[in-house]
């Protein structure tokens, strides 16, 4: 049984469709598991070579990791959430509903991107302290340290447009709220210091598409929250990770 | 020699110590591979119907394929109602014996057919199939009659067409639920 498998798996990777997508063989000699690394889009941002140190645990707490796969629960299941929600003013709430009530594990669906949306923000807050406690956002690694500041301030973009979709009570106070603050801002803002602009072209009208939160903003939000923003994220991310490698790979004790 | 099911007590194998679980106990590797195989498909299996059930639309939204179609005496006999055309895409049809009703959808590739008095025929713009009074196919690609409606009165006298129930085989859709006499 065992001899026959292994035979098998010799002649599945001498077939024309195994090595015209993957090139090489089993990744069972250190030639093949080179390959392997540089050979595949997403194993190439990996290093080819980790550290000894790199699999401690507690001293990274694979807090980076945990974040980035939050993200990608969040990623699959906001795509399937996305197949029953409408985001406009007569269908957004309906729609919530439905997903809670009449959709297949729709409840639970719900909950999940809710909860890792949650977890995400908690992560990346703690990866950022164990980063800064650990020193390594000191040279060479300060650029990743600015990349990774842009990823919080993504994160908790993500949260707040995702804030509004559900158009219940608490979304549409809590963003009322929100984006209330940013008439504050100086110069742009209709009510900020400096001010210059009026309520109708400062930067919280921009922000909403309207004066008050409307269907306008409602969109705007789930464009932001769907497409925008999650392309923004993984961008950075690429760069993120891939720097991680260029910066001396990652970061271990002394 | 008998063979006895516990390898190590074999005298073959006295002096190889056992180390795996591959080498020696076939039934509990047999077991294990079993175990885990069916485990592994009965969860992607699992995991397969689900995400089928999630796609399977559970509220459908538009209008109700049930619609009051007014009373009888406001079709004239011999005459083809253009009255609910736009709003449903649904004839009434008005003989000397009684009312029926046809679906306004094309069977050859799902046009909205139209109907012409002058010819009276119902004729598709898309391709050009015809059809005659009684939905039967009298010319283009059409490869089967247009669809009859259940037709039925509602407690008011008023006409009720039921479009979910649909039949296009001559003997049955002339009569039961598809036709009310009048």
């Amino acid at each position: 049984m065992i001899k026959r498998l292994k035979r098998f798996a010799e002649w599945l990777v001498r077939t024309q469709i195994w090595s015209s997508i993957f090139r090489q063989g089993w990744p069972d000699t250190e030639r093949n598991r080179i390959l392997t690394t540089i050979n595949t889009l997403v194993f190439h941002l990996h290093p080819i070579k980790v550290k000894s140190h790199g699999i401690k645990v507690k001293y990274t707490f694979c807090l980076g990791g945990i974040s980035f796969f939050l993200f990608i629960v969040e990623t699959i299941t906001g795509v399937l959430l996305m197949f029953y929600y409408r985001p406009t003013v007569e269908y957004a709430y309906q729609d919530m509903k439905d997903l809670e009530f009449a959709v297949t594990f729709g409840l639970f669906l719900r909950n999940m991107h809710r909860w890792a949306a949650h977890g995400m923000v908690l992560t990346v807050i703690i990866h950022m302290c164990r980063v800064f406690y650990t020193g390594s956002y000191k040279p060479p690694r300060e650029y990743n340290w600015c990349v990774g500041v842009s990823l919080l301030v993504l994160t908790l973009l993500l949260s707040f447009t995702g804030y509004l979709l559900p158009w219940d009570q608490l979304a549409y106070w809590a963003v009322t709220v929100g984006t209330n603050m940013a008439k504050a801002t100086p110069v742009l803002g209709a009510e900020g210091p400096f001010h210059v602009l009026s309520e109708m072209t400062d930067i919280c009208f921009y922000l909403r598409g309207s004066v008050d939160i409307s269907e306008n903003t409602l969109l705007r939000f789930y464009v932001l929250h769907c497409i925008a923003l999650p392309l923004a994220a993984v961008g950075l991310m690429g760069i993120h990770f891939w720097r991680v490698r260029k910066d001396g790979g990652i970061s271990g004790p002394l | 020699m008998t063979k006895i099911g516990i390898p190590h007590m074999e005298t073959d194998n006295k002096n190889k110590p056992i180390t795996d679980i591959q080498e020696g106990y076939p039934r509990r590797r047999f077991l294990l591979i079993v175990g885990w195989a069916s485990f592994l498909f009965f969860s992607l299996l699992a995991g397969l119907l689900t995400m089928v059930d999630f796609f399977k639309p559970k509220v459908l939204f538009g209008p109700s394929n049930k619609f009051k179609a007014g009373y009888p005496d406001e079709y004239p006999a011999g005459k083809v109602s253009t009255r609910w055309m736009k709003d449903k895409g649904v004839w009434i049809v008005r003989t000397d014996r009684g009312i029926y009703a046809f679906l306004a959808i094309c069977r050859h590739l799902g046009c909205i057919v139209g109907w012409v008095e002058e010819e009276r025929l119902f004729k598709c713009p898309c391709h050009g199939s015809n059809y005659n009074l009684e939905g039967d196919v009298v010319g283009g690609p059409a490869p089967k009659p247009l669809f009859r409606l259940g037709v039925s009165f509602a407690m008011d006298g008023q006409l009720v067409i039921d479009k979910s129930v649909k039949e296009d085989r001559v003997g049955i859709r002339e009569k039961g639920q598809y036709f009310l006499p009048v």
